[in-house]
């Protein structure tokens, strides 16, 4: 199934959750891992009573599609599997049908971090004001990390581009917020933005820039774009739920 | 030195050379300032103009905008537009989009002075 651009694949969980049908799902889960979707779905409409064979099955799917980088969405829970959920620090794992866009776009960035080294993580609505204290904020937390002063300078300024090209193209309401966390490990930081305007894909690029086209054609905006694909190693889009805009920038700190 | 546009100390030294402190930030909050300040001076025959960076910390594509879009016309004025005690990290912003060698680049004041007297000669 395919909406609105993101892959969404859907899996039944059944009632009847003997090792055999448990198996079933699994192979279910990894067929569908195998695709590469965006999220995968997991209906539990027709689950009744939750066990703790559901709730195994459910971890399984969440660490099979967390190793591809997938998302799972619940769909349909009843109150009873939620609240298990809860009970063992499992809910926040997963995205649910009915979970608020700021409550999905927190646990989407939350997803992609919680296996580094280092993570860092804000929340900022998306005003010059709020930006600017949310730069400051993570530019004192590049400072205390070991890495090159270059490269801080630089992420610094990947981050007021980014969240400026949201606040300024992407329609999101004042006073809707900007999600970001920034993770990193040995070879890398990581950083992920995610709001709820409409669909605005960073990675496309425009011409190529000349300083000096761009002078004689006295050209003073549109370099933001420029500074953050030269500035950065790598740069991902994904739209979830055809709500929330996912940015993913990868730069190395080698 | 004078305020002449809101947010940016100005002054006006010898040949007509105009002074501009950038100020600690140039980002989309002061860079349409800064564009709309050199053009004004330019459209008045200020063609010779020193942004001096020697406070600035922060340098948005929008404030690269405001140097950038506004140097063709000094330029073909016969004058040039100067930075001068530019930082270490403000010079790595400029460099990632190859601007060090297109902009010209003065080490202080008077640097920035000596460089526009030579394209006035």
């Amino acid at each position: 199934m395919v909406i609105n651009d993101t892959k969404v694949h859907t899996v039944e969980l059944p009632s009847d959750i003997s090792v055999k049908v448990l198996g079933e799902f699994e192979n279910k889960i990894l067929d569908l891992v195998e695709h590469k979707p965006h999220l995968v779905s997991i209906d539990c409409s027709n689950l009744g009573q939750a066990t703790s064979s559901h709730v195994n099955a459910l971890w399984l799917a969440y660490l099979y599609c967390k190793d591809a980088g997938i998302e799972v969405c619940i769909s349909s829970p009843t109150e009873q599997l939620v609240r298990v959920l809860k009970l063992l620090d499992l809910h926040e794992l997963f995205t649910f049908d009915d979970d608020t866009i700021r409550t999905r776009m927190r646990k989407v960035v939350r997803s992609i971090s919680s296996e580094n080294i280092s993570t860092y993580a804000d929340e900022f609505p998306a005003d010059s004001e709020n930006i600017n204290a949310a730069m400051e904020r993570f530019r004192q937390y590049l400072n205390g990390l070991n890495i090159d002063k270059a490269i801080a300078i630089e992420l610094g300024t990947v981050f007021y581009e980014v969240a400026t090209n949201i606040r300024l193209h992407s329609g999101i309401k004042e006073g809707e917020l900007i999600v970001f966390t920034s993770r990193m490990n040995d070879e890398r930081l990581t950083l992920v933005f995610a709001d709820s305007g409409k669909p605005f894909d960073l990675t496309k690029r425009v011409a190529s820039f000349v300083p000096e086209h761009a002078a004689r054609s006295r050209q003073s905006r549109g370099f933001g774009l420029e500074m953050i694909h030269r500035m950065t190693d790598g740069l991902s889009y994904r739209r979830l739920h055809d709500s929330i805009n996912v940015l993913t920038i990868e730069k190395g700190i080698k | 030195m004078s305020t002449l546009a809101r947010g940016f100390r100005t002054e006006i030294m010898g040949n007509s050379i105009l002074h501009i402190d950038s100020g600690k930030v140039l980002d989309n909050n002061n860079a349409h300032e800064m564009f709309e300040l050199i053009t004004n001076a330019q459209s008045e025959g200020m063609n010779r103009i020193i942004v001096d960076m020697h406070e600035l910390e922060f340098l948005s594509s929008a404030g690269v905008g405001s140097l950038l879009g506004t140097v063709d016309a000094s330029r073909g004025a016969g004058g040039d537009i100067v930075l001068c005690n530019v930082g270490e990290s403000i010079l790595h912003i400029l460099d990632v989009l190859d601007l060090t060698t297109y902009m010209t680049i003065a080490s202080d004041i008077q640097a920035a002075q000596d460089v526009l007297a030579e394209n006035n000669n």
